[in-house]
Protein backbone atom coordinates (compact mmCIF):
# COMPACT_ATOMS: atom_id res chain seq x y z
CA UNK A 1 0.00 0.00 0.00
CA UNK A 2 0.81 3.59 -0.94
CA UNK A 3 1.56 6.15 1.79
CA UNK A 4 -0.49 8.15 0.27
CA UNK A 5 -3.16 5.65 0.59
CA UNK A 6 -2.32 4.37 4.06
CA UNK A 7 -2.34 8.67 5.24
CA UNK A 8 -5.97 8.36 3.99
CA UNK A 9 -7.91 5.13 5.16
CA UNK A 10 -6.07 6.73 8.63
CA UNK A 11 -7.81 10.02 7.72
CA UNK A 12 -10.91 7.66 7.19
CA UNK A 13 -10.61 5.53 9.99
CA UNK A 14 -10.17 8.87 12.49
CA UNK A 15 -13.71 10.23 11.22
CA UNK A 16 -15.48 6.54 12.00
CA UNK A 17 -13.81 7.11 14.98
CA UNK A 18 -14.90 10.68 15.72
CA UNK A 19 -18.65 9.04 14.86
CA UNK A 20 -18.20 5.65 17.08
CA UNK A 21 -17.46 8.12 20.25
CA UNK A 22 -19.95 10.65 19.05
CA UNK A 23 -22.51 7.42 19.51
CA UNK A 24 -21.01 6.04 22.64
CA UNK A 25 -21.89 9.38 24.39
CA UNK A 26 -25.16 9.74 22.80
CA UNK A 27 -26.33 6.24 23.42
CA UNK A 28 -25.10 6.95 27.13
CA UNK A 29 -26.85 9.46 27.84
CA UNK A 30 -29.97 8.48 26.35
CA UNK A 31 -29.68 5.19 28.10
CA UNK A 32 -29.52 6.56 31.13
CA UNK A 33 -31.64 9.13 30.45
CA UNK A 34 -34.51 6.38 29.48
CA UNK A 35 -33.41 4.76 33.01
CA UNK A 36 -34.32 8.32 34.91
CA UNK A 37 -37.77 7.96 32.96
CA UNK A 38 -38.41 4.24 34.17
CA UNK A 39 -38.43 2.83 30.72
CA UNK A 40 -36.16 -0.17 32.09
CA UNK A 41 -36.24 -2.45 28.59
CA UNK A 42 -35.01 0.28 26.35
CA UNK A 43 -32.78 1.48 28.41
CA UNK A 44 -31.13 -2.25 28.39
CA UNK A 45 -31.01 -2.39 24.29
CA UNK A 46 -29.47 1.52 24.41
CA UNK A 47 -27.22 0.78 26.88
CA UNK A 48 -25.85 -2.48 25.23
CA UNK A 49 -25.93 -0.34 21.88
CA UNK A 50 -23.52 2.36 23.64
CA UNK A 51 -21.06 -0.41 24.63
CA UNK A 52 -20.90 -2.41 21.00
CA UNK A 53 -19.74 1.49 19.74
CA UNK A 54 -17.78 1.56 22.53
CA UNK A 55 -16.05 -1.66 21.19
CA UNK A 56 -16.11 -0.67 17.53
CA UNK A 57 -14.05 2.57 18.54
CA UNK A 58 -11.70 -0.15 20.22
CA UNK A 59 -11.21 -2.25 16.75
CA UNK A 60 -10.88 1.57 15.28
CA UNK A 61 -7.88 2.55 17.48
CA UNK A 62 -6.32 -0.76 17.18
CA UNK A 63 -6.15 -0.70 13.13
CA UNK A 64 -4.88 3.35 13.43
CA UNK A 65 -2.42 2.80 15.54
CA UNK A 66 -1.52 -1.05 13.52
CA UNK A 67 -1.14 1.47 10.36
CA UNK A 68 1.25 3.77 12.37
CA UNK A 69 -1.26 6.54 13.03
CA UNK A 70 -2.72 8.54 15.87
CA UNK A 71 -6.12 7.72 17.03
CA UNK A 72 -7.80 11.15 17.57
CA UNK A 73 -9.45 10.78 20.88
CA UNK A 74 -9.91 14.40 20.77
CA UNK A 75 -12.99 15.34 18.51
CA UNK A 76 -16.67 14.60 18.55
CA UNK A 77 -19.72 15.38 15.95
CA UNK A 78 -22.40 17.49 17.58
CA UNK A 79 -24.25 14.77 20.56
CA UNK A 80 -27.97 15.41 20.13
CA UNK A 81 -29.93 14.49 22.67
CA UNK A 82 -33.68 13.93 22.21
CA UNK A 83 -36.64 15.18 24.93
CA UNK A 84 -39.03 12.54 24.62
CA UNK A 85 -38.78 8.31 23.54
CA UNK A 86 -39.88 9.90 19.83
CA UNK A 87 -37.25 12.11 19.74
CA UNK A 88 -34.19 10.00 20.81
CA UNK A 89 -34.87 7.06 18.58
CA UNK A 90 -35.30 9.92 16.09
CA UNK A 91 -31.96 11.09 17.03
CA UNK A 92 -29.91 7.80 17.02
CA UNK A 93 -31.23 6.97 13.58
CA UNK A 94 -30.22 10.56 12.82
CA UNK A 95 -26.53 9.25 13.61
CA UNK A 96 -26.60 5.81 12.11
CA UNK A 97 -28.12 7.55 8.61
CA UNK A 98 -24.68 9.05 8.34
CA UNK A 99 -22.68 6.26 9.70
CA UNK A 100 -23.90 3.91 7.35
CA UNK A 101 -23.09 6.17 4.30
CA UNK A 102 -19.72 7.29 5.66
CA UNK A 103 -18.77 3.21 6.53
CA UNK A 104 -19.58 2.44 2.56
CA UNK A 105 -17.41 5.17 1.23
CA UNK A 106 -14.44 4.14 3.51
CA UNK A 107 -15.01 0.51 2.40
CA UNK A 108 -14.76 1.63 -1.16
CA UNK A 109 -11.74 3.17 -0.60
CA UNK A 110 -9.90 0.16 1.40
CA UNK A 111 -10.89 -1.75 -1.67
CA UNK A 112 -9.72 0.58 -4.12
CA UNK A 113 -6.15 0.62 -2.22
CA UNK A 114 -5.79 -3.28 -1.50
CA UNK A 115 -6.37 -2.90 2.27
CA UNK A 116 -8.31 -6.05 2.85
CA UNK A 117 -7.66 -6.18 6.74
CA UNK A 118 -9.36 -2.49 7.48
CA UNK A 119 -12.34 -3.57 4.58
CA UNK A 120 -13.05 -6.30 6.47
CA UNK A 121 -12.79 -4.39 9.55
CA UNK A 122 -15.02 -1.32 8.79
CA UNK A 123 -17.71 -4.24 7.09
CA UNK A 124 -17.67 -5.87 10.45
CA UNK A 125 -18.89 -2.86 11.61
CA UNK A 126 -21.24 -1.39 9.19
CA UNK A 127 -23.51 -4.63 9.82
CA UNK A 128 -23.72 -4.29 13.00
CA UNK A 129 -24.42 -0.47 12.70
CA UNK A 130 -27.27 -1.57 9.80
CA UNK A 131 -28.63 -3.90 12.56
CA UNK A 132 -28.84 -1.17 14.86
CA UNK A 133 -30.74 1.31 12.07
CA UNK A 134 -33.28 -1.12 11.24
CA UNK A 135 -33.93 -1.66 15.24
CA UNK A 136 -34.14 2.45 15.54
CA UNK A 137 -36.72 2.50 12.20
CA UNK A 138 -39.09 -0.85 13.80
CA UNK A 139 -39.01 1.38 17.03
CA UNK A 140 -40.27 4.64 15.07
CA UNK A 141 -42.76 2.73 12.98
CA UNK A 142 -44.50 1.26 16.18
CA UNK A 143 -44.20 4.65 17.83
CA UNK A 144 -46.16 5.74 14.70
CA UNK A 145 -48.97 3.20 14.76
CA UNK A 146 -49.58 2.76 18.78
CA UNK A 147 -49.03 5.88 19.92
CA UNK A 148 -46.06 6.73 22.11
CA UNK A 149 -48.06 6.24 24.99
CA UNK A 150 -48.86 2.73 24.03
CA UNK A 151 -45.41 2.12 22.99
CA UNK A 152 -43.73 3.23 26.34
CA UNK A 153 -46.36 1.27 28.26
CA UNK A 154 -44.60 -1.83 27.06
CA UNK A 155 -41.11 -1.19 27.72
CA UNK A 156 -40.97 -0.39 31.65
CA UNK A 157 -40.33 -3.78 32.67
CA UNK A 158 -36.69 -5.20 32.46
CA UNK A 159 -36.41 -6.76 29.18
CA UNK B 1 -34.32 18.08 21.60
CA UNK B 2 -31.64 19.69 23.63
CA UNK B 3 -29.68 22.17 21.77
CA UNK B 4 -26.78 22.84 24.10
CA UNK B 5 -25.71 19.83 25.51
CA UNK B 6 -22.95 22.54 27.48
CA UNK B 7 -25.71 24.92 29.04
CA UNK B 8 -28.90 22.86 28.92
CA UNK B 9 -30.70 24.72 26.62
CA UNK B 10 -33.52 23.38 24.95
CA UNK B 11 -35.75 24.06 21.64
CA UNK B 12 -38.23 25.87 23.55
CA UNK B 13 -35.59 28.19 25.34
CA UNK B 14 -33.97 29.27 21.58
CA UNK B 15 -38.09 29.48 20.38
CA UNK B 16 -39.06 31.52 23.50
CA UNK B 17 -35.59 33.68 22.81
CA UNK B 18 -36.47 34.70 19.09
CA UNK B 19 -39.90 35.45 19.67
CA UNK B 20 -38.41 37.81 22.43
CA UNK B 21 -36.49 39.72 19.88
CA UNK B 22 -33.15 37.35 19.09
CA UNK B 23 -32.14 37.39 15.63
CA UNK B 24 -28.70 36.56 15.18
CA UNK B 25 -26.35 33.18 16.71
CA UNK B 26 -24.85 35.82 19.20
CA UNK B 27 -27.95 37.44 20.53
CA UNK B 28 -29.27 33.69 21.09
CA UNK B 29 -26.33 32.74 22.89
CA UNK B 30 -26.63 36.40 25.21
CA UNK B 31 -29.94 35.74 26.54
CA UNK B 32 -29.68 31.59 27.03
CA UNK B 33 -26.09 30.64 26.67
CA UNK B 34 -26.62 28.21 24.12
CA UNK B 35 -23.63 27.82 21.95
CA UNK B 36 -21.42 29.86 24.30
CA UNK B 37 -18.97 27.24 25.50
CA UNK B 38 -18.09 24.61 22.96
CA UNK B 39 -20.08 26.14 20.04
CA UNK B 40 -21.44 22.79 18.26
CA UNK B 41 -24.79 24.18 18.23
CA UNK B 42 -24.28 27.05 16.59
CA UNK B 43 -25.51 25.10 13.39
CA UNK B 44 -28.92 24.08 14.73
CA UNK B 45 -28.87 27.60 16.05
CA UNK B 46 -28.88 29.38 12.87
CA UNK B 47 -30.96 26.46 11.68
CA UNK B 48 -33.75 27.99 14.69
CA UNK B 49 -33.93 31.61 13.07
CA UNK B 50 -33.33 30.80 9.46
CA UNK B 51 -36.86 28.66 9.94
CA UNK B 52 -38.54 31.44 10.91
CA UNK B 53 -37.05 33.67 7.99
CA UNK B 54 -34.25 35.38 10.37
CA UNK B 55 -31.84 34.75 7.44
CA UNK B 56 -29.75 37.63 7.32
CA UNK B 57 -26.61 36.69 9.60
CA UNK B 58 -23.64 39.42 10.35
CA UNK B 59 -20.21 38.61 8.96
CA UNK B 60 -19.25 38.98 12.49
CA UNK B 61 -21.72 36.06 13.71
CA UNK B 62 -20.79 32.97 15.13
CA UNK B 63 -19.34 30.32 12.31
CA UNK B 64 -21.39 27.32 11.22
CA UNK B 65 -20.45 24.89 8.69
CA UNK B 66 -21.86 21.26 8.08
CA UNK B 67 -24.90 19.89 9.58
CA UNK B 68 -22.59 18.32 11.96
CA UNK B 69 -20.23 20.32 13.32
CA UNK B 70 -17.20 19.01 14.97
CA UNK B 71 -16.34 20.18 18.50
CA UNK B 72 -12.49 20.95 18.17
CA UNK B 73 -12.34 22.23 21.86
CA UNK B 74 -12.48 26.03 20.06
CA UNK B 75 -15.34 27.89 21.98
CA UNK B 76 -17.46 30.18 19.56
CA UNK B 77 -15.90 33.92 20.04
Amino acid sequence: MSDTSRSEIIRLLNEVLTAELTAINQYFLHAKILQDWGFLSLYQYVYKESIDEMKHAEMVIDRVLYLDGLPNMQRLFKVQVGETIQEIMAADLSLEDEAIPRLNAAIAVCREAGDNGTRALLEEILVSEEEHRDWLTTQLDLIERLGEKAYAAEHIREG
Amino acid sequence: MIVCLCRAVREHDVARAIAEGASTVRALGERTGAGTDCGACACELRSALTARGLVSVPQDDAPCSGSRPMVTGVAAK
